[in-house]
């Protein structure tokens, strides 16, 4: 059980007259790779920049390994940030800009050059010690911003949405390379984005935040394959979300029709979230279906049929990804088993907001 | 030995106060040491200001010893053939040249843009001149060239002086405005059946208008300000409103430049209120972030 | 761009009346100050001696002009009578007097008074000035009277001093007031930094007097001096009164410039610098200082050059003892332009050198004329 190296106690703060956090209660364990996920204006970055000291709290306490760092600034904590836009010196050249706090700790110069050398061999930017940092590409940049932060070996590194303005091959080949860096150096990584893929593939732990509330926090495939809430179970991969009732333990009712599910303790006829992934939904003739649908669209996506299928006498759209074509206007028989069915706490709110059906141009 | 004492008495708080003010904003003594030096500084810019408008109402000459509360400096200002003739001068110049100006250097502007880049940037360069040069060269060198071509000085020489110095500026403020302007929008209009001239004055003029508002209103308080040049070219008979305080402060002065000058900060005031009150809201489409 | 039709009228052809305007009023000038800096000018004063309707004229008193011993007579100046014609040729040295012609009681005597060509005397209907020509002639002594002149270098000494003092103390005041305004909160920054600006807008004559109610004798400083008890200060018509005055009046040209450099600072890099190690004095230095030089060489550049040249702050704030080079420059100009213009040359250079010194630093004059408004 590795030990928690951040813990944030009660953290309020308000901006521009807007609550940002309220309460918030978070523990981040030394080592591991933490990704704070979720969407724009959710307090995921303001949470950052409070670990880092850029932000004062209203209210709450900030700790750094048991100690109370709230009245630290941040040139005083064992923690370096990657900015979003980097934050450059302009005026620096790459290997002042990643020297620079070596120089400022006046670490000797014969010290500083091959520590430098390192960090440029690992961003893979070997040749580009003297080269002006305007002129770089925002890949260039963001990897020198990398290296500037890792040479000073903090023991937490905090980044925020570094690969946003990346191109998807560049950033996708970032992402395995952060990955190994961090599983190498051992520093704890705090990683802010908003996007969901990234957090799956990158992260030991994942923080799904809303509206400056933690939603849900675990691995990966706890968030995926468990959502505890219908936000959760839509922010992350696709998903059917929509009401249903548990009847009794591993019974639940959907669409009105029974089904066996594997999940059990919420009591008896209560209100349920049901979720069901589109991968997991078979298609089947019509009379075989648990449940019966009229395909309205089927578009080739490559790797799956994307199918919107419309319940009959119910008002439930459905997606469904299934390497089996339909045509439009057929009605079919849809499948899924008990342990594609996950159950969720009701929640008093309209699920059809969370409808993964794509909306119409024009249409309300 | 006094004197030092208060050199030392106003300095040394002011220099410790410069040292704090760039440390952590967090902590008090920072908070403290800034407005301390703001407050320190905006007296230094206001304390001669206020006493010039509080010895206006001064019933006695002296200012230095308060003698009670009068218009009549205000009066007699007012009746002051030579002050107002001079401020009427002033607005007239003052207006005129930077009409003139603003109109010549805004075309001359756009032809300039549309140069190629050798002699843009020669004439560039040479517009630089006048607004590089101390204005005593600009005055100078202008009383030769009247000298030389024989222009009288008077009206004529001292607006024409006032155009020249103040084209640099118009044409400083309106290329900014024309580099930021997308390029395409002229050749759209042409596409759409517009003629050049219609297309210039539909559509680019108001592309442009902001920088040359800015230029109208610099060439305007150029002129307004301007006192070295006006007295090289202006001759004897014409006076401005800055050679007539000049030849006051030679003469003999009243408490009338007080009132004068009282009229002239609020006419500053009220235009500055009004421009930085105007200008937020007319960035209407601007959101908070 | 093809398929648009050729334009009949280039667009370029606005600016050619303003290239002649430039040519005209801002080119010519210039070179007229340069031309006149390096000639001086020779004067003919001719008079034509009408025998036959005036007494008979004795031309008495010439020998003692002789222009050999007379050391403001250049040994190119000549003195002619043909027995008709009298007239001198004299090539003008630098602040030298003029010789005109007199006639007087039958008497021609050489005059020791300046004239600026007109007619000196025309009482005399007899005395009738033939063609006066002036000519110039290409000199250096302009200038070498300048630098040989122990009291000219004094005063150009002196101005460069005050300029730099004054300079100096704007950048002193000025950079920490434009730092503290622009970490303020964006609600109160626009509407302080007017207030703070707002003076710059108002006559600077005005501005320059209203220290002089200050602090001379009579004025308020003394009268609140006394009151407490201490005793009344002599500050006027010194060298400190004028850098006061300087620094009061540029200094919200220094603040300007460097403020608007300031705001555009990106915030997150200098978050970068505190999360790299960097106390606020570190960042102060390593970062804020270097991005911020535009802003400073342009504060500079509006402070220094024009401050070599402010003559009415040191004409109404200073003595005698403290005058400065502008002072010079007018003094002498309507006797003598061409000494004036070399010394206006001599300050161009100056402003020249300076100018390209800082240009290095400054992006293409952005500061200069925008951003006032």
């Amino acid at each position: 059980m590795s030990e928690s190296i951040i813990r944030l106690e009660n953290i309020s703060v308000a901006l521009g007259g807007e609550q940002i956090l309220k309460d918030l209660n978070l523990t981040i364990n030394d080592k591991e790779f933490v990704t704070l996920l979720g969407p724009s204006g959710c307090g995921k970055t303001t949470t950052l920049r409070i670990i880092g000291g850029f932000q004062r709290q209203d209210s709450g306490n900030v700790f750094f390994a048991d100690e109370l760092i709230n009245d630290l600034p941040p040139y005083k904590r064992n923690v370096n940030t990657v900015f979003q836009k980097y934050a450059l010196f302009p005026h620096l050249d790459v290997f002042d800009n990643i020297a620079y706090g070596l120089n400022i700790k006046k670490v000797p110069k014969s010290e500083i050059k091959p520590r430098v050398e390192e960090m440029l061999a690992l961003v893979n930017l070997r040749g580009f010690e003297h080269r002006d940092v305007t002129s770089l590409s925002g890949g260039q940049q963001q990897r020198v911003a990398i290296a500037r932060a890792l040479v000073n070996k903090p023991h937490v590194l905090l980044l925020d949405e570094p690969l946003g303005a990346l191109d998807l091959k560049l950033r996708k080949e970032m992402q395995i390379e952060l990955k190994n860096i961090q599983i190498k150096t051992g520093i704890t990584f705090i990683y802010v984005t908003h996007d969901q893929e990234e957090a799956l593939t990158m992260s030991d732990t994942v923080v799904v935040m809303k509206g400056g509330e933690i939603q849900q926090i675990g691995t990966p495939q706890d968030i995926y394959n468990e959502p505890e809430n219908a936000f959760v179970a839509d922010f992350i991969g696709e998903s059917n979300i929509l009401p249903g009732t548990m009847l009794e333990d591993y019974r639940v009712e959907i669409c009105g029709r029974l089904f066996e599910c594997v999940d059990k303790g919420f009591g008896d006829d209560q209100k349920v979230g049901i979720v069901v992934r589109p991968e997991d939904i078979e298609i089947k003739p019509e009379k075989e279906g648990f449940l019966k649908g009229k395909v309205k669209s089927c578009v080739f996506k490559g790797v799956h049929y994307e199918m919107t299928i419309e319940q009959v006498n119910y008002p439930y759209t459905w997606l469904v990804h299934s390497t089996d074509a339909a045509d439009v206007g057929e009605t079919v028989g849809m499948c899924f088993y008990p342990n594609d069915i996950h159950v969720m706490k009701g929640e008093d709110i309209d699920y059809s907001v969370f409808s993964a059906v794509p909306e119409e141009v024009g249409e309300e | 030995m006094t004197d030092l004492v208060y050199l030392a008495v106003i300095a040394v708080p002011v220099l410790i106060a410069l040292v704090l003010v760039f440390g952590n904003p967090d902590k008090q003594r920072t908070k403290i040491s800034r407005i301390f030096f703001l407050t320190a500084i905006f007296v230094f810019t206001y304390l001669p200001i206020a006493v010039l408008i509080i010895f206006s109402f001064n019933e006695g000459r002296s200012t230095g010893v308060w003698e009670g509360f009068s218009l009549k400096w205000y009066k007699e200002l007012f009746a002051d053939e030579r002050i107002i003739r001079s401020v009427i001068t002033t607005v007239i110049v003052a207006f005129s040249s930077a009409i003139i100006s603003t109109v010549f250097g805004t075309f001359a502007s756009i032809g300039i843009f549309y140069m190629k880049k050798v002699p843009k940037t020669i004439i560039l360069n040479i517009t630089n001149l006048p607004i590089l040069n101390a204005d005593i060269i600009t005055g100078v060198s202008l009383l030769l060239l009247y000298n030389i071509i024989g222009i009288p000085l008077g009206y004529v020489s001292l607006i024409l002086a006032h155009i020249s110095f103040n084209i640099p500026y118009v044409i400083l403020s309106v290329m900014p405005k024309l580099k930021q302007m997308d390029n395409n929008i002229y050749e759209a209009a042409l596409d759409l059946g517009a003629t050049p001239m219609k297309a210039l004055l539909n559509v680019v003029i108001p592309q442009i208008m902001p920088g040359i508002v800015s230029g109208f209103l610099l060439s305007l308080t150029m002129s307004m300000d301007d006192f070295v040049i006006s007295l090289f070219t202006s001759g004897a008979v014409v006076s401005t409103l800055s050679l007539e305080i000049y030849s006051m402060t030679k003469r003999g002065i009243t408490p009338e430049i007080n009132a004068l000058s009282t009229i002239i900060f609020l006419i500053v005031l009220t235009v500055l209120i009004i421009t930085n009150v105007k200008k937020p809201k007319s960035d209407g489409n601007t959101r908070k972030a | 761009m093809s398929r648009f039709p050729k334009f009949r009228v280039k667009r370029s052809v606005f600016a050619y009346p303003y290239v002649v305007f430039a040519i005209v009023f801002l080119i010519a000038p210039l070179l007229l100050v340069v031309f006149y800096s390096i000639t001086r000018p020779i004067d003919n004063y001719s008079v034509y001696l009408d025998h036959e309707n005036s007494p008979e004229v004795i031309i008495d008193n010439l020998d003692f002009i002789g222009y050999e011993e007379d050391p403001t007579l250049s040994e190119s100046g000549t003195y002619y009578y043909d027995g008709n014609v009298l007239s001198v040729v004299n090539y003008r040295k630098s602040n030298a007097e003029t010789y005109v012609i007199h006639f007087e009681n039958g008497k021609i005597s050489l005059l020791e008074e300046y004239f600026n060509g007109e007619l000196f005397d025309d009482t005399h209907d007899d005395l009738k000035f033939l063609n006066r020509l002036t000519g110039f002639y290409f000199t250096l002594d302009n200038f070498t009277r300048f630098f040989n002149n122990p009291d000219s270098m004094k005063v150009f000494l002196r101005s460069l001093y005050i300029a730099f003092v004054s300079t100096v103390l704007c950048l002193l005041l000025g950079f920490p007031t434009a730092y503290v305004l622009s970490k303020m909160k964006e609600r109160w920054r626009n509407f302080v930094s007017v207030m703070f600006l707002l003076p710059m807008w108002m006559n600077f004559l005005l501005r320059t007097y209203a220290w002089r109610t200050l602090i001379e004798k009579t004025g308020i400083i003394n009268t609140v001096l006394e009151a407490v008890g201490l005793p009344a200060q002599n500050l006027m018509y010194t060298q400190g009164a004028v850098i006061l005055v300087m620094v009061y009046d540029f200094l919200p040209f220094m603040i300007m410039p460097i403020y608007n450099t300031l705001i555009k600072l990106d915030r997150t890099v200098l978050e970068a610098s505190h999360d790299l190690g960097a106390n606020y004095y570190q960042t102060l230095f390593t970062v804020v200082l270097p991005l911020s030089l535009p802003g400073i060489a342009s504060g500079i550049t509006m402070t220094f050059v024009p401050s070599i040249t402010a003559f009415a702050i040191s004409k109404i704030m200073g003595g005698t003892q403290s005058a400065t080079i502008g002072e010079e420059i007018e003094r002498v100009f309507n006797n003598d332009m061409w000494f004036g213009s070399a010394m206006s040359v001599i300050i161009m250079v100056l402003m020249l050198a300076s100018m390209f010194f800082l240009s290095g630093k400054d992006k293409e004059g952005e500061n200069l004329g925008g951003g006032l408004i």
